[in-house]
């Protein structure tokens, strides 16, 4: 009978041990009706079959309610954070206590203060470089506009626009509206802002904000610059009932994000061009660079697969996606 | 069985009381009836009094007391106003003696303990102005000058910056030019009429005074002195309503000084003091 | 009447009472131990949860004001003119408009990179040179950050613009504008009133004595209910346990009193909101419910207490009661009856004991009546001896010879006579020895030897063990005389022998009277210990049953008789001296 209780005992410990052995990474997603989000998520998810466990938490926009999720992770003894803060600027302190624990952090989308990842060795940011969407959109406008020169409908060599912003003070909205600019005037284009409103990412709020610059400026619109895909195609909802989009009725809009319903209008001629965030990508990073950290490891070009810039930044680049460019791909991302 | 049945219910009787003592619902914060503290004053108006009062509300509230603020009559006698409520203690800032004098009478009378503000008479317990380290910051200020023309001030501030600066003190003069001096001023008069001989040009030198709070602003910014040693009323009345009043017996409290130079004028620590926050 | 001292002992009834309250005792203790601790520590999740909710509130209100301030901020930014060098007024006409709806907002200003002032709703100039202003925090914080980030600073006095000295926090942020040909960059400054903050604050109580205040990413203290007592080192705050860790739940002491601390982040600003809940106050529920739990626990086992100690008294009564009623039989009262009553134990030990007393009364009724017998017999042998026939006989016997002048046998006559009664009554004893009841048969013999002569001859012969030994008396002359008075046979020539033994076995002394006469049929010999005493006086009956009544049943008289030819009475009694007794 003593027998039988120690080769138990020992069975038992050694299932311990394997279940040590695997590595258990705690993940927030700031909330889990952001499309994206939610796309990355089911990534990480699948991405981290047989590599980590994986403990995800949605944190329903509310940052404090993510702090406690820290917390609770931290219980558990999770061997490295995957973050996607709902206030980025509280991120420093998520750092703090990560950094107590000596365990790697890796934050995702939303990007924290560089001086709060200076902080620690072991705290990174995957993501995408907003700045670098904002100028691929407008890659795709300066490209429409230098071969239709019809698009500048009064011929005066500036491109008159309207923007629709993401969220107010949202990063990627700032620096995607900054940035799309640039190549229209690269290109040698002025540019006149018509009218800019913030379309919150929403595809309604920029329906209503789209349908206010038709009626205030109608046909003097020569292009629609919007934050993100939902906004753009809310753009064009308003366009197609004013009448755009039938017949020789043309309006360019981009946007970014590369959605599915994006796409789909990118197909059917009324979505000038998108921009593709590589959530996929951005997903396989994040979790390869917490599992090497967590082992102990130091990430470098032979055994990561991404660049590191600045010691705390891998930067997955973004992608123009045309109707072109799908073709040529065979449809599909 | 007598016998048992009695022990039994001695028993009985001793459980009924564990129950009742037990079951006692916590008395509920009896509302202690609120304390009140009486404010006798001369003069209700100013900067200084005004943060005195702050730094005295703030105190009773911790406590949850209120505060009524009684003028005193020039003509000796106290307003008959205040009289009529129970008081748990009572705070005197008056300047002058005999007015003092008989509002302490009045407060003796009626039994209210009583706390004096910069007045001590060794019978009250008071909070006074820390004369001492008010010299000892002056004396700091000063630096290296070799000699320090000290003009104004009472009795008392001028012997403790006697004491604080040792041989280096001199009477009220004006420096000749290129002298390794300093001029302090330790009444607000003073330094008024030392800051305009000074922007007139007259002399030169590091002017340092000791300042109402109220005129700190304005001397500071203006570039004229260089130090500011102000005294803080907030404070004061902070440790008057919260130690000094609750305290077995007499005894002298001081209140603390700051040290102000124009640089550092908007540092959080000194701004409270250069700009109170009135209200 | 003499009571017997108590066996000792421990009570019953107070091990009833001991037992049935560690029972309670144990039970209780179990339940409140079990109870206790699950709900005290609930109790304090509890209350810990409910100032968290409080904190977590007031941050829900800052973060709303802040956002408002950040829209404003926002909208400042986005409606900044085309070309700034075609003038600011419009601009700051629409500032003043946002100021007067905003009565927080103190001023907004607009500046250049190079920190000059664009435009302001305070003043037309700042009281401060443009290379100052490129040395300020905001403003080189604010272009750093490009645009995306807003600038929030600690409480302090704004002194930029002349003529104004109050308390505000200063937001600051980066904005992009035309100006001529190129794209500039530049800062829009937001002073907001501190006590706009600081009000946000100051009313909340968590409990009575706990406060929440602000402090920021370096832990300078924004807001704080005392803060001026602590600038002006009258008071102060314990950061060290938030330096550990930062947001969350944690516990510190400040002058001996522990605290809950809850820090939450501020949306936005960098900040963290802290509750102070002081332990004791939170607990004040839960103190009141072990107080309960334990004045009830007390409370309980006193009642139990009160209850074992009646309940077992009442247990107890009928047991009492019966010890009580077999002391009074001790004490020799034989015809108490224990009432039946109380437990069913109870009572059945009651119906056996009473059960028990009757039987003891039954026997000792036998007793009395079996001695009653015994002399009733005795009364008998000797009243048939005293036998008037056999006096009368005796005495004639006695007359003739005197009359002859036969004196010698008349006094041997007179003298065997006497011995013979002599021994009848043996001074009242029912017991004599062997050696006595042989020697009344001697007596008896030579007195009917004397009338009869040569009717008969005897002898009588004894073991020399048997001598000494005990016998009831008036056995063997009754069966002697019987002999005499039936076997002897007028017709007969032959005189007839009588024979008389007493001997010894290893436990049993043996009479036996043989004699070699008619003998009896054996239905007579059946009859002859039930009849009753018939004209033989008290005969074989009388005999055995006395030796019956004396030794026991196994004991008595046997009469074996063959007809013509004798018969022999054997009596058998016990061995009372030496040998096994009987």
């Amino acid at each position: 009978m003593k027998r039988i209780l120690c080769l138990a005992l020992a069975l038992f410990l050694c299932a311990q041990g394997a279940f040590a052995a695997e590595l258990t990474v705690g993940v927030c997603i700031y909330d889990n009706t952001d499309a994206f989000m939610s796309s990355m998520r089911l990534d990480l998810e699948s991405y981290a079959q047989g590599k980590a466990k994986l403990i995800v938490y949605d944190s329903m926009n509310d940052q404090n309610l993510q702090n406690d999720q820290v917390d609770s992770l931290l219980r558990e003894n999770v061997d490295a954070l995957i973050l996607n803060p709902a206030d980025r600027m509280a991120a420093g302190y998520l750092i703090e206590k990560a950094k107590q624990r000596g365990i790697p952090v890796i934050f995702i989308n939303r990007e924290p203060m560089p001086e709060d990842l200076l902080l620690y060795e072991k705290a990174y940011y995957v993501g995408a470089d907003a700045s670098q969407s904002g100028r691929l959109s407008g890659e795709i406008l300066a490209d429409y506009f230098l071969s239709h020169p019809e698009a500048d409908k009064n011929g005066d060599g500036t491109v008159q626009y309207v923007l629709l912003r993401g969220e107010p003070g949202h990063q990627d909205a700032e620096l995607r509206t900054q940035y799309a600019l640039k190549p229209l005037q690269s290109a040698g284009f002025r540019v006149e802002k018509l009218q800019e409103d913030t379309g919150m990412w929403q595809r309604q709020l920029a329906q209503d904000k789209m349908g206010t610059f038709l009626s205030a400026w109608g046909d003097r619109i020569e292009c629609v610059i919007c934050n993100n895909d939902e906004m753009a195609l809310g753009a064009i909802d308003a366009l197609k009932a004013a009448g755009y989009f039938t017949g020789s009725a043309y309006m360019p809009v981009v946007g970014v994000d590369a959605t599915a319903p994006a796409l789909e209008a990118l197909q059917q001629g009324s979505l000038l061009g998108t921009v593709l965030n590589d959530g996929k990508n951005q997903a396989q990073a994040a979790l390869d660079l917490a599992i090497l950290l967590s082992r102990g490891e130091t990430p470098t070009a032979q055994n990561f697969g991404y660049p590191i810039t600045n010691g705390h930044f891998v930067w997955i680049p973004y992608r123009s996606v045309t109707r072109e460019i799908l073709s040529a791909q065979g449809g599909g991302t | 069985m007598k016998k048992v049945l009695i022990f039994a219910a001695v028993i009985v009787a001793a459980a009924l009381l564990v129950m009742m003592v037990g079951f006692r619902t916590p008395q509920a914060r009896k509302e202690t009836a609120q304390q009140s503290v009486l404010l006798l004053v001369e003069d209700d108006t100013g900067a200084y009094f005004m943060q005195l009062r702050q730094g005295i509300r703030k105190a009773l509230s911790e406590r949850n007391c209120s505060l009524t603020t009684e003028l005193a009559l020039q003509s000796g006698r106290l307003s008959t106003e205040w009289q009529g409520r129970e008081y748990s203690g009572a705070l005197v800032f008056i300047e002058d003696e005999a007015v003092r004098r008989s509002a302490l009478d009045a407060m003796a009378e009626n039994r209210i303990p009583t706390v004096t503000i910069d007045s001590w008479d060794g019978l009250h317990s008071t909070v006074c102005q820390d004369e001492t380290a008010q010299a000892r910051l002056l004396a700091d200020a000063v630096g290296g000058a070799e000699r320090v023309y000290v003009c104004g001030g009472g009795e008392t501030l001028r012997q403790s910056t006697r004491i604080a600066l040792g041989e280096r003190f001199a009477e009220e003069g004006a420096p000749s030019a290129g002298e390794n001096c300093a001029v302090a001023a330790l009444d607000p008069e003073a330094a008024q009429r030392l800051i305009e001989e000074k922007s007139a040009g007259l002399w030169d030198a590091p002017l340092i005074a000791v300042a109402p709070v109220e005129l700190s602003a304005a001397w500071l910014e203006s570039g004229l002195v260089q130090a500011l040693v102000i005294p803080s009323p907030y404070a004061a009345g902070y440790i008057a309503a919260s130690r000094a009043l609750w305290s077995e017996d007499a005894s002298e409290w001081k209140s603390p000084a700051f040290i102000v130079r124009p640089e550092d004028m908007y540092d959080a620590q000194n701004v409270k003091l250069v700009f109170p926050l009135l209200n | 009447m003499k009571r017997r001292k108590d066996a000792g002992g421990r009570s019953f009834g107070f091990q009833l009472t001991a037992s049935f309250m560690a029972c309670m005792a144990m039970l209780l203790v179990f339940i409140a131990a079990s109870l206790i601790t699950p709900l005290s520590d609930l109790l304090e999740q509890n209350a810990i949860d409910r100032t968290k909710e409080t904190v977590l509130q007031s941050v829900s209100t800052m973060n709303i004001f802040v956002d408002r301030l950040l829209s404003t901020l926002y909208f400042s930014t986005t409606v900044l003119p085309d070309d700034v060098d075609g003038g600011v007024d419009g601009w700051v006409g629409q500032m003043n408009l946002i100021k007067k709806s905003n009565s927080d907002v103190l001023s907004i200003a607009l500046f250049h990179q190079d920190g000059s002032l664009l435009g302001s709703t305070g003043a037309s100039a700042v009281s401060a040179a443009p290379e100052e202003i490129r040395e300020t925090e905001w403003f080189q914080k604010a272009l750093n950050w490009g645009g995306t980030v807003t600038y929030f600073s600690a409480p302090h006095v704004q002194h930029l613009f002349s003529g104004q000295r109050t308390y505000v926090i200063t937001l600051a942020r980066s904005v992009f504008y035309q100006k001529g040909e190129q794209t500039a960059q530049g800062v829009v400054l937001m002073d907001v009133e501190y006590s706009s903050f600081s009000s946000l604050i100051d009313n909340v109580t968590l409990g009575s004595s706990g406060y929440i205040y602000v402090l920021d990413r370096q832990g300078e203290l924004i807001a704080h209910p005392r803060l001026q007592l602590i600038y002006s080192g009258l008071a102060e705050e314990n950061l060290t346990e938030l330096s550990r860790f930062w947001v969350g739940q944690g516990r510190d002491e400040m002058d001996g009193r522990e605290r809950v601390l809850i820090s939450a982040t501020l949306d936005q600003t960098r900040w963290r909101m802290v509750g102070v809940a002081y332990i004791d106050e939170l607990l004040a529920l839960q103190n009141t419910f072990v107080r309960l739990i334990m004045a009830v626990l007390v409370c309980a086992v006193l009642l139990s207490v009160a209850v074992a100690t009646v309940m077992s008294y009442r247990l107890m009564l009928p047991i009492r009661r019966f010890a009580g009623s077999i002391s009074r039989v001790e004490s020799g009262d034989l015809n108490v009856t224990i009432p039946e009553t109380g437990f069913r134990e109870v009572r059945d030990i009651s119906a056996a004991f009473n059960r028990m007393l009757a039987r003891i009364r039954a026997l000792m009724d036998q007793i009395v009546q079996e001695q009653e017998k015994k002399r009733l017999y005795e009364l008998n042998a000797l009243q048939a001896q005293i036998n008037p026939h056999f006096l009368y006989n005796t005495l004639d016997s006695i007359i003739w010879m005197e009359e002859r002048g036969r004196n010698r046998e008349a006094i041997v006559m007179v003298s065997s006579l006497a011995k013979f009664f002599r021994i009848s009554i043996s001074k009242g004893r029912s017991e004599i020895t062997v050696r006595e009841e042989l020697e009344q048969v001697r007596n008896y013999l030579i007195i009917q030897k004397m009338r009869f002569k040569d009717k008969f001859t005897y002898e009588i012969t004894c073991d020399e063990a048997a001598l000494g030994e005990t016998t009831v008396k008036l056995i063997v002359q009754p069966m002697v005389e019987n002999v005499i008075n039936h076997a002897i046979d007028e017709t007969q020539s032959e005189a007839l022998h009588i024979s008389i033994h007493a001997g010894v076995t290893e436990d049993e002394l043996i009479f036996t009277v043989a004699d070699d006469g008619v003998g009896m049929p054996p239905e007579v010999v059946e009859q002859l210990l039930v009849a009753p005493a018939g004209k033989s006086g008290i005969g074989i009956k009388n005999v055995h049953e006395r030796i019956q009544l004396t030794y026991g049943e196994q004991y008595g008289l046997k009469v074996e008789s063959v007809e013509d030819e004798g018969t022999t009475v054997t009596i058998r009694l016990p061995r009372t001296k030496g040998g096994e007794a009987g």
